[in-house]
């Protein structure tokens, strides 16, 4: 029964992922060279931690807290490296830090998510440029104030594995 | 002693003799093992965690009660069984697909040591690759490991004392990449929606599970630092390549396995120090039997040395999103404040498009500023989620059309928590009372802090006390004057008086103490508590002002139920000499006349870092004056 149950959440889950890839792609933002979202198509959903404050405050304890979500996003190998996915969930819960870090030009958020995406030291700047110019064209518009955070930093991902296919060590 | 060393020396010898390494076989090894007595080495217990069971047999049981951990069905109680297991375990053939499983996978720690102490006996040992923990010690690229405290937090009790977490710093991390690196926490296995009272029995008295669990450093980093306003230290060991590796193969073994978890003793600090203390030659643990606090565990580290060599090789910090907020507006220039000051009042957001005077300098440091202080303001709950996003948006978008830093990160100047005085606190004294005479008094707070004392790391005009007992001496006979089972003062002091940053404060008790100083022999049980606000009037002066209430045993008059107004001011006249004052003014609730005005002084001139003088006055039906010396221990 369980494994029935198991096997039917999966199955649902995936149709919604699938579901919302659709809309996604059909929106164009998913172009070309900027990968798959990994949010929807790695599995790195907003539910997954959707409220750590209270979870840390109550217990003082997370259990494999962040393997969970690696782990299932490098299920798909193909779509989701481990890198990017790492990437992508560091960018969704730190996202105020990280906006304001391309907000400033710099800071020890931004600094670290480019690490991870392989981006040598002496030309982040100029990648922290890319970025800032990426997200600045769009933060003020009312299209972006709409925006769900999920996708503010589907938008912050694209800008920084953009930048950083430029700045490989 | 040299008649066992013989011994072990002759059966080395003679095994080395008979067959060569390639020649061991596990029965062999067992055996050597066996004639080195290594299951009554101080490693292997450690290794185990093995802890002396007290007044029953067996004399020693492991504090991980865990099958997973052990090899042996009576590993957990019987350290030979145990070691024996785990060395045919460690020769057990890999089965395929299962490598994760197998022994020496899982208990990498145990297999560094036996090679260590057993040599070339070990060298049949079949080599076996583990995917999941090479990646845990990142390839072997773990460079050292730091010690992490988060300050204190009077939002949850299980945090008042501050926490502490282990971090590994892989070869390579600076500033920036040290987010990535792993952390391993202790802590206890709350149920969801447990009550408070449940919570707190059950914290206190062995009721949950414990257990290491791991995680990104920046988890932390954001949950403390950003989320709870709680500034992190980070403490970093002085250890050589092989400690490191072995620190961090024993945290790989004991990752989610279940201990019993005590929040005054064996908690989060105790756990993580034993992980520590794995290395041959460090003992940091606190000696009090009865609580382990995180502070002390930082001093104790910071006072040790290994090899001649101080323990701790680097201290570094990152200050809450509170502190930062408070350091860039105590950084701004008059005309900045008030710009900012105009920008948050007017409840819209920034914009410097109206009557701008700023230098383009200038309007970066406000609009930082005004950044750190909306998320200082959605953490604080000064103001909605919503609008405290909403505001930030908005002073975002501006800073995006501003130019960018250039490397101007402003430098924390807080002090670290290892400095300063210890943390338990005993008193005594002379005391005149006008209704009994003189006598001596003595005050014994095992931890952690009140208003005039809060050291580096705890929270700063505020109090923090566990069974403090306060007695009183006259004519060879001794009374308790109180005992506080748990007291709080919690004030959120504003440094910078803007919109919603005027501090709220609270305060909770729970004590026995005497009804009013006119009596030595009135003693009553009360619970009492107040809300209120606080302000900085400058540097050295913040004043309070609360309503509150409290319920009480009705004793000699004294009723059962009482509300009151009380006022305080805290005067820091130099670093070292500080005052309090204070006036309650409570209203019985039920008709009777037990409670009158209480009127308070107290100063205290700091004599050292462990010992200080105090001088107290106090009227309540009474008056009552003392003079106290106070040392740190």
């Amino acid at each position: 029964m369980y494994k029935f149950e198991k096997t039917f959440v999966v199955l649902v889950a995936s149709l919604l992922f699938t579901m919302s890839f659709s809309v996604f792609a059909a929106d164009g933002q998913n172009r070309v060279g900027s990968g798959p979202n990994p949010y929807r198509d790695c599995g790195i959903g907003a539910a997954i931690f959707p409220n750590h404050h209270v979870a840390a405050a109550t217990s003082n304890v997370i259990w494999d807290l962040g393997t969970t979500a690696v782990t299932s996003a490098t299920m798909s190998p193909e779509t989701c490296s481990n890198v990017h996915a790492k990437t992508a969930k560091f960018i969704l819960d730190n996202y105020d830090n990280l906006i304001e870090d391309v907000a400033k030009g710099e800071g020890e958020h931004l600094v670290a998510a480019l690490d991870m995406e392989g981006c040598s030291s002496n030309k982040q700047a100029d990648a922290v440029t890319m970025i800032r110019g990426n997200i600045g064209s769009k933060i003020s518009s009312a299209e972006y104030l709409q925006k769900a955070k999920i996708d503010r930093a589907a938008d912050y991902y694209y800008a920084v594995t953009s930048a950083s296919s430029s700045c490989q060590i | 002693m040299l008649f066992k060393l013989a011994r072990i020396l002759i059966v080395l010898f003679s095994m080395v003799s008979v067959v060569n390494a390639e020649d061991y076989n596990v029965n062999q090894v067992i055996q050597l093992a066996k004639e080195l007595r290594l299951s009554k080495h101080p490693s292997w217990v450690k290794l185990m965690h093995y802890e002396r069971n007290v007044g029953s047999l067996p004399s020693l049981v492991s504090a991980i009660h865990d099958d997973s951990f052990f090899n042996s069905k009576d590993g957990a109680f019987d350290a030979y069984a145990e070691l024996e297991a785990t060395i045919r375990a460690f020769h057990a053939p890999i089965s395929d697909g299962a490598v994760d499983s197998h022994a020496q996978c899982k208990f990498p720690a145990r297999l560094l040591w036996l090679k260590k102490s057993l040599g070339k006996a070990t060298d049949n040992l079949p080599m076996v690759y583990c995917p999941k923990y090479t990646k845990w010690v990142l390839n072997g690229s773990i460079k050292s490991i730091s010690v992490v405290y988060a300050s204190g937090f009077l939002g949850n009790p299980a945090s008042y004392y501050g926490h502490i977490l282990l971090k590994l710093n892989s070869r390579g991390s600076n500033g920036a990449t040290r987010l990535f690196d792993p952390s391993v926490n202790y802590g206890a296995i709350i149920p969801s929606n447990e009550d408070p009272i449940t919570y707190i029995t059950k914290g206190i008295f062995g009721g949950y599970d414990g257990g290491f669990s791991q995680t990104d450093y920046y988890f932390h980093n954001r949950n403390y630092g950003e989320l709870e306003l709680r500034d992190i230290w980070e403490y970093e060991i002085n250890l050589e390549k092989k400690d490191v590796d072995f620190i961090a193969a024993h945290a790989w073994e004991v990752l989610g396995k279940r201990y019993t978890y005590f929040f005054f003793r064996k908690n989060c600090a105790y756990r993580l120090a034993e992980l520590i203390e794995i290395v041959d030659g460090v003992s940091i643990l606190p000696s009090n039997r009865l609580f382990t606090l995180p502070r002390t565990l930082l001093q104790n580290i910071y006072d040790s040395r290994i090899h001649d060599k101080p323990l701790i090789r680097s201290v570094d910090v990152r200050p809450s999103r509170q502190s930062r907020f408070y350091k860039k507006f105590n950084l701004l220039t008059r005309s900045e404040r008030s710009e900012l000051r105009k920008v948050v009042d007017n409840g819209k957001g920034i914009f410097f498009e109206v009557n701008n005077t700023l230098s383009m300098d200038s309007q970066v440091k406000v609009t930082d500023t005004a950044l750190d202080y909306y998320q200082f303001a959605k953490s604080a709950e000064i103001m909605t989620k919503d609008e405290a996003d909403s505001l930030h948006h908005k002073a975002l978008v501006r800073r995006f059309q501003l130019p960018s830093n250039n490397g101007t990160a402003v430098k924390s100047s807080l002090n670290p928590p290892h400095i300063g005085r210890k943390s338990s606190y005993a008193q005594v004294g002379v005391t005149y009372n006008e209704s009994f005479g003189s006598g001596y008094s003595i005050r014994i707070r095992p931890a952690y802090y009140d208003v005039l004392d809060a050291a580096s790391g705890q929270v700063k005009n505020s109090a923090l006390t566990m069974g403090e007992v306060g007695l009183f001496a006259q004519s060879g006979k001794v009374r308790i004057n109180h005992f506080d089972f748990l007291k709080i003062e919690s004030v959120n002091a504003s440094s910078t008086n803007l919109l919603g940053d005027t501090a709220d404060a609270w305060k909770i008790k729970f004590s026995t103490q005497q009804q009013d100083l006119s009596c030595v022999d009135c003693l009553i049980t009360r619970l009492e508590g107040d809300y209120g606000y606080a302000l900085n009037l400058n540097n050295s002066v913040l004043v309070s002002a609360y309503f509150g209430g409290g319920v009480q045993d009705n004793r000699k008059g004294s009723g059962r139920a009482f509300i009151r107004t009380s006022a305080f001011a805290h005067i820091k006249f130099t670093s070292s000499f500080n005052m309090l004052l204070g006036v309650q003014l409570p209203k019985q609730l039920d008709g009777s006349n037990g409670q009158k005005n209480r009127y308070v002084l107290e100063a205290r001139q700091r004599l050292g870092i462990n010992s200080d003088i105090r001088f107290s006055y106090e009227e309540n039906k009474s008056r009552q004056y003392g003079v106290n010396v106070g040392y740190y221990f």
